[in-house]
């Protein structure tokens, strides 16, 4: 039966079989063979949730015809015993880049990115695309994969190996990829492998091998592709013969697909749910690896996953200096990826698997299995190897399953495909058998006694069972040895001290023998027979364990439950924390009713402080302030000798942000900090030990109109979109001098042209607004025979500002340009809302508070660039003197957890009083984002964002006891020493783990018996 | 163009306002005796004189504590510092004041010269007087600062130079007093800047193994050299470094890691330099510390106010590392990282004192100490009998921005004009809204 097997395996490789399907004329003599198998005795696996059934499996040209236990076989069936063997259907990965020809995979390679991000960072002038596409080259809608697709057959291999019978291939360029195709993985024309076209439309946050400076950061592509989404509607209604855009029209067509959405992280995959919940798209996205981090939310969002199984190589710990740098997140992750697709399995959340960054598909069989070890359902990794992926893409009536009618894509295996020691014997594809392994070869792997003439000598043979090696030891002492087994016979080359000994012979009845030369000349006779080995050896020898000569092999699963046995230890794992920092958090801190007592209260109202006073808070609210308050059930801290006060808020911060700059374009008002907020900044711990509970997060100042900013509250552990401070308005990042002049490949080069473009796309704004007010104004039939404006995002964020939903917020240095800014907005009849930096705003005071303008300044940055030369240290203090609304920033992660001590400085340069200094750093701020009615002082009804200091706030001497956001505790001198203590007891942990499994390594590698 | 701008703007200033000037005037020698009365003299030892005076004479301290009842100092002006504050002059080592005008200007820039071993590169020679910083700095109690060459493996030779002269020659405090050795990375970069590094080509252990190679055979020779009467060949960069043997120079190691001070102090032991100080001591040095103190090695700390080192640190540990080494009994010294911004030396060391550093010994760290580290020790840090009288007068609490008040400063005896930069800017719009 073997050898029908082998022949049947030979030419189907070289011939193929007949297709249902084929128009390629006929060259030379037709050559087409019946194509007609029935596998028969194995127990198969129909789909993920069925038991395996004793059955018989009918292919006919390519499909499956018929399944049952009596099923009748036409003339000319190719009958295959495979009894004791077990079929699956074939795995399939919807998310590959199979026989698409090489993109820039700057995505997976981070080094690539890294070389991409400094390239693109550098702006230039955006150039027309020259064909009729879209004007972004990260935009390739049109695309299809099958203008490129080329079954490659080495590949193709690598995966038929892993298992798998069919792929979704596309090229992973760009932001928007165009189409894919589902293939399989046969050797066969191309015409004849497509499964299924048009099988998704997919899409990334990377611009690939675009040239464009635009987007340089992922809040632009993010920004991109929203306009993109929004020009369809306005494309769709464009007469024809108007304007012709490939990859909007494109888009039209691929609406019904599904969609495939690349990110690199799970914030970045409620980013792309985010951004499909703005048109109404449900992604299938796939991740990094990381989504066990952030499961509730990723379920909330709804969206079916693609998982890679990317496990992170442990981290080099042996150096114990070196190891000190290695971080918390780092050392759990190793751990707890291989959980990943457990944890997500487990929480609900549908998903397919893939081999995705791998760095081979050969390497998915290990992965796999140890995802299965650690946790994840046989079943659920079955349906996300078959069903789930053939579902999302609308392709479960064609693979994914054994049924009448589909493709006959199988799998044959010796067993449970999960277990460690099963083996992958066959893969047929579309009807196609490859074979890999011959489910009849002997495995001889194991400890023997080897005989030859005089001499005896203990022996063991590992390794892959077809691909056997070999150990000798005689009287204790390792000989060099070598050997070759084929097809059961045998070669073993020894060297001894006398010399090399050569044994020829074969396996047959457990036994190994035959004849060999010694090293003298002299002929021998050689035997070895199975060890017998002592208890005592077994134990030394854990987790491995010695066993006896493989017996010809017995198809049992008998060792499943030794090998999780074996692995208990692995297990076990640390806990999710939020974020997945250091410092994070198993759970969220309550929000407790808690009394303050006998405070120095800064209360920042007209009482300014009240020595000795207590405050009441319940519910994340402040509830009274005052001398002698009572209140049932509220815990009471006793606050004698210690100051409270509002928390401080960072009018100008850069934190929790993944993206600063889109450094690319001089106009970027499109792109939203909303969009990217990177809630895992330990910054956001690190300054709630500052005092700080709130922080606008700003665009860099890159562009002369850079992007939205977002005001956040340190709600340390909450998901990006629990941060955002509610109900906030608008801010629209401004910049002049000598950034934004910088680029010289890109308009403006000096103050004059930061003026001219400033100006020109307000007044592009204008234009715009008007433009759609009287498109508005309109009856509906009037707006039938009109082409209607096109929505612009860029504008409509000005538009925002012209209509006071949105405020400028600008960064500024010299005189002549804040001056400048507050003419060029009395021009459209707003104001230049808030000044940032502004160094040199003392020597215009005045100009500002008569504009009605505020200040962001610095308490004493001066004299790292021209531009502040003349900066001061009096110019908080000037500005305060002079009237104008003014607050300090830091724009510095560091500064901002003493943004107290910059306030205190005030006092020193420029006497201002204490209670004017610190609201520099509370109520001001509070004021300058329009958030005053509820954070920035102690008032009854405003949030409970408290700070309580051991000494005066405004001191070097003071340090944070206390910080709370909306009543809840987030940071405690107490708690946050007790964090250190299990951070340091956590990260030893994983650090022995690390080393425990390292040294396993270095010792011989255990044997198993293994079953073939 | 900067001087066009800051000649007219002076004119200006000279318009406008009476005796207003970009720079203030450096100040006489000292021609009469003074004596400070009725402070609190903070002596840098770590004792505090409630009430004292304080006498000085041709720029020396010539007595501390009570003076009363002492006849020959008859002839000393008399000056009633009751209430307020006094101390030695700040020290602020390790800074680029004076080689570094506008960081973001490249030509304002003489701190890092080409290449990788500069051991001649001597800082006193680029020391700007007239630098707009140093005023502004000085304003808060600085009087002394080491200034030091950066970049490269070997980046040059430092000097101490006093905060108020009309030269560099007449700026020196002393003069080429250590050189500068940024101890070669041993591990591999983690995170972005392992990135940067691969990016680069570079970052690896090989280029970490040929740069100690360098160094162990410049020592050699540089050993060998300096016992060469007059050597008939002269070599710079040998001569530059021959100090270091007889201990008339200071080596300073700078290294953040661990293993860069074991390895780089075991490599100065070698060579025979007999004076090593080590810079930027931070997490990783408190792992080294025994090692640290076992060769006696003084440090000076890594900069106050900054992040913690990894993501696991204790969310305060640059505030805590003071502590954490004085406590150790390890010479522990403080400076701030940015020399344009070094008007807040005495509030990082403040900063220290929340976390258990107390308070004069925390002044210590920005003044006996950082002379123990310098080798100056014997002529300032401290207010004794003796030493040069480098002495600022603070309203209140000269570690606290709510206490730091210089009202009077004196360099060796010479009263110093405490003007500057800011506040002159500061008269000159106050005098626009008067109007």
């Amino acid at each position: 039966m073997k050898k029908i097997v082998l022949l049947i395996a030979g030419f189907c490789l070289l011939m193929g079989i007949a297709m249902p399907q084929d128009n390629y004329p006929v060259v030379g003599i037709s050559d087409v063979r019946p194509g007609i198998f029935a596998l028969t005795g194995a127990d198969v696996i129909m789909s993920y949730d069925s038991e395996p059934l004793k059955t018989d499996i009918l292919i006919v040209k390519g499909r499956i015809e018929d399944i049952g236990k009596d099923i009748k076989f036409p003339d000319g069936t190719t009958v295959i015993n495979l009894e004791g063997t077990t079929i699956y259907p074939s795995f399939i990965d919807i998310y590959t880049s199979y026989g698409v020809p090489q993109q820039r995979r700057e995505a997976a390679d981070p080094v690539a990115r890294f070389a991409a991000q400094m390239q693109r960072g550098r702006p230039v002038q955006q150039e027309e695309p020259g064909i009729a596409d879209y004007w972004n080259q990260g935009i390739h809608e049109s695309y299809n994969v099958l203008t490129e697709f080329k079954p490659d057959d080495d590949k193709a291999g690598e995966f038929r190996k892993a298992g798998f019978g069919a792929v979704l291939t596309f090229r992973d360029d760009g932001i928007a990829r165009g189409t894919s195709a589902l293939v399989s993985l046969a050797d066969n024309k191309a015409n004849n492998v497509v499964l299924k076209d048009n099988a998704s439309a997919n899409y990334s946050f990377s611009s690939g091998s675009s040239t464009d400076s635009y987007p340089s950061a992922q809040f632009g592509a993010i920004a991109l592709l929203r306009q993109f989404f929004i020009d369809s509607d306005w494309y769709g209604n464009l007469p024809e013969g108007y304007f012709y855009d490939a990859s909007l029209e494109a888009l039209k067509n691929n609406h019904s697909l599904p969609k495939i959405f690349e990110v690199q992280n799970k914030y970045e995959i409620l980013r792309a749910d985010a951004i499909g919940d703005e048109f109404g798209i449900r992604y299938i996205v796939k991740g990094g690896g990381d989504e066990y981090q952030l499961l509730d939310e990723i379920k909330k969002s709804g969206v079916s996953l693609i998982v890679p199984l990317v496990f992170p190589e442990a981290p080099d710990v042996k150096d114990p200096y070196e190891a000190a740098a290695i971080p918390l997140s780092e050392l759990k992750h190793w751990e707890m990826a291989p959980a990943n697709a457990g944890m997500v399995s487990e929480a609900g959340i549908e998903f397919a698997l893939t081999t995705d960054q791998l760095s081979k598909p050969g390497d998915f069989t290990e992965k796999i299995r140890k995802a299965v070890e650690m946790g994840l359902d046989k079943k659920e990794a079955l349906k996300a190897l078959t069903y789930t992926p053939a579902k999302m893409l609308g392709a479960e009536k064609i693979v994914g399953s054994i049924a009448k009618g589909m493709v006959a894509n199988l799998l044959v295996t010796s067993g449970d495909i999960f277990d460690k020691e099963s083996v992958i014997y066959e893969n047929w594809i579309q009807g196609k058998p490859y074979r890999f392994v011959d489910p009849n070869m002997d495995d001889i792997r194991g400890a023997y006694k080897l005989t030859a003439g005089e001499e005896s000598y203990e022996v063991t043979i590992e390794g892959k069972p077809d691909k056997p090696s070999i150990k000798v030891k005689a009287g204790g002492k390792e000989l060099k040895s070598a050997i070759t087994f084929t097809n059961d016979l045998i070669n073993i080359n020894i060297a001894t001290d006398d010399g090399i000994i050569t044994l020829s012979g074969a396996y047959y009845d457990g036994v190994m023998k035959g004849d060999g030369l010694l090293a003298d000349g002299g002929k021998c006779k050689w035997i070895s027979t199975e060890a017998v080995v002592k208890d005592e050896e077994k134990k030394e020898d854990e987790p491995g364990e010695n066993v006896p000569a493989g017996k010809r092999g017995s198809r049992n699963r008998g060792q499943e439950g030794e090998a999780a046995d074996r692995s208990g230890d692995n297990k076990s794992i640390g806990k999710v924390i939020y974020p997945f920092v250091a410092y994070g958090y198993e759970e969220k801190p309550e929000q407790e009713k808690l009394l303050f007592r006998n405070a120095s209260v800064w209360t920042l109202d007209d009482k300014g402080r009240i020595e000795g006073a207590d405050v009441l808070i319940e519910n994340g609210k402040i509830i009274s302030v005052g001398k002698d308050i009572q209140s049932a059930g509220a815990r009471i801290i006793d606050a004698t000798g210690m100051h409270l006060t509002p928390g401080i808020i960072d009018e100008h911060s850069h934190i929790a942000s993944s993206s600063t700059n889109e450094s690319s374009q001089a106009i970027t008002s499109e792109v939203r900090m909303a969009d990217i907020i990177d809630p895992s900044d330990n910054s956001i711990y690190r300054q709630l030990s500052g005092g700080v509970t709130a922080a606008h997060l700003l665009h860099g100042s890159a562009n002369p109109v850079g992007g939205q900013s977002v005001i956040i509250k340190h709600r340390w552990g909450s998901p990006a979109v629990e941060m955002k401070v509610e109900g906030q308005v608008g801010f629209l990042k401004h910049a002049l001098g000598e950034n934004v002049k910088r680029s010289t490949n890109r308009y403006p080069n000096s103050r004059m042209g930061v003026e001219h473009i400033i100006r020109d796309a307000y007044q592009r704004a204008m234009d715009y607004r008007d433009e759609w007010k009287k498109y508005n104004a309109m009856s509906e039939k009037e707006k039938q025979s009109v082409i209607p404006p096109r929505r612009d995002l860029e504008l409509e964020a000005l538009v925002d500002v012209l209509e006071e939903r949105s405020f400028i917020t600008c960064h500024t240095y010299v005189q002549s340009e804040g001056v400048m800014l507050m003419r060029l907005a009395e021009d459209f009849g707003i104001k230049a809302h808030t000044f940032i930096h502004f160094n040199e705003a003392f020597k215009v005071a005045d100009k500002i508070k008569d504009h009605g303008g505020a200040a962001s300044v610095f308490s004493d940055w001066w004299n790292y660039k021209y531009e502040v030369y003349e900066g001061i240290t009096y110019n908080a203090a000037t500005l305060v003197g002079q009237g104008v609304l003014t607050c300090l920033h830091s724009d510095n992660a560091e500064m901002s957890r003493r943004l107290h001590q910059e306030a205190g400085k005030t006092v020193k340069y420029g006497g201002l009083d204490e209670i004017e200094a610190l609201k520099l750093v509370t109520l001001n701020p509070a004021k300058i984002l329009h958030l005053d009615h509820r954070m920035g002082s102690i008032e009854p009804g405003k949030d409970a964002d408290l700070v309580l200091w051991t000494d005066n706030p405004l001191s070097i001497y003071t340090r944070v006891k206390m910080t709370l956001v909306d009543g809840r505790v987030y940071f405690d001198e107490e708690k946050d020493a007790k964090m250190k203590q299990e951070i340091d007891e956590e990260r030893n942990r994983i650090i022995q783990k690390i080393l425990k499994e390292g040294g396993a390594a270095q010792r011989p590698s255990a044997m198993t018996r293994r079953t073939f | 163009m900067k001087k066009i701008i800051y000649t007219i703007s002076s004119l200006l200033l000279a318009l406008n306002i009476v005796n207003a000037q970009v720079l203030p005037v450096v100040a006489p020698e000292q021609d009469n005796p003074v004596i400070l009365a009725g402070g609190n003299i903070h002596t840098g030892t770590g004792e505090v004189i409630k009430g004292g005076d304080i006498a000085f004479k041709d720029g020396i301290i010539t007595a501390v504590g009570s003076l009363d009842g002492l006849s020959d100092m008859a002839d000393y002006e008399r000056i009633d510092v009751s209430g307020k504050e006094i101390y030695p002059g700040l020290i602020f080592v390790n800074t680029t004041l004076g080689l570094v005008e506008i960081s973001g200007v490249d030509v304002t820039v003489d701190s890092r010269e080409y290449g990788q071993i500069n051991p001649g590169a001597r800082s006193a020679v680029a020391y700007n007087t007239d630098s707009h910083v140093i005023p502004v700095v000085r304003s808060n109690g600085i009087l002394l600062a080491q200034v030091v060459p950066t970049g490269g493996i070997l980046s040059g030779t430092s000097s101490i130079m006093q905060l108020d002269a009309w030269n560099w020659e007449d700026a020196i405090y002393k003069p080429d007093e250590g050189v500068h050795l940024n101890w070669p990375r041993i591990s591999a970069p983690r995170g972005r800047r392992a990135m940067y590094a691969r990016f680069m080509g570079g970052g690896s252990r090989s280029s970490y193994q040929e740069n100690f190679k360098e160094l162990t055979d410049l020592f050699m020779d540089a050993a060998a050299y300096a016992e060469i009467e007059k050597p008939e060949k002269t070599n710079q960069h040998l001569e530059a470094i021959k100090g270091l043997f007889d201990g008339s120079q200071t080596l300073y190691i700078h290294t953040s890691e661990a293993k860069g001070i074991i390895a780089s102090v075991n490599f100065a032991r070698e060579q025979g330099i007999k004076r090593i100080v080590l810079v930027g001591a931070n997490e990783q040095a408190w792992m080294v510390k025994d090692f640290i103190k076992e060769n006696n090695i003084p440090v000076i700390l890594a900069h106050i106010h900054s992040m913690p080192d990894y993501e696991h640190s204790d969310v305060r540990m640059p505030y805590k590392l003071a502590k954490m080494f004085s406590d150790e009994g390890i010479v522990t010294g403080i400076t701030y990282s940015n020399q344009a911004y070094g008007y807040n030396l005495p509030f990082v060391a403040g900063q220290t004192v929340p976390y258990g550093v107390d308070k004069e010994e925390a002044l210590a760290m920005v003044t006996l100490n950082n002379a123990k580290i310098l080798g100056i020790d014997k002529r300032t840090g401290s207010l004794e009998k003796g030493k040069d009288a480098n002495i600022v007068v603070s309203d209140g609490d000269i570690l606290d921005m709510l206490g730091n008040d210089v009202v009077l400063a004196f360099i060796n005896g010479r009263f110093i004009d405490l003007d500057n930069k800011h506040k002159m800017l500061y008269r000159r719009f106050q005098e626009k809204y008067k109007r």
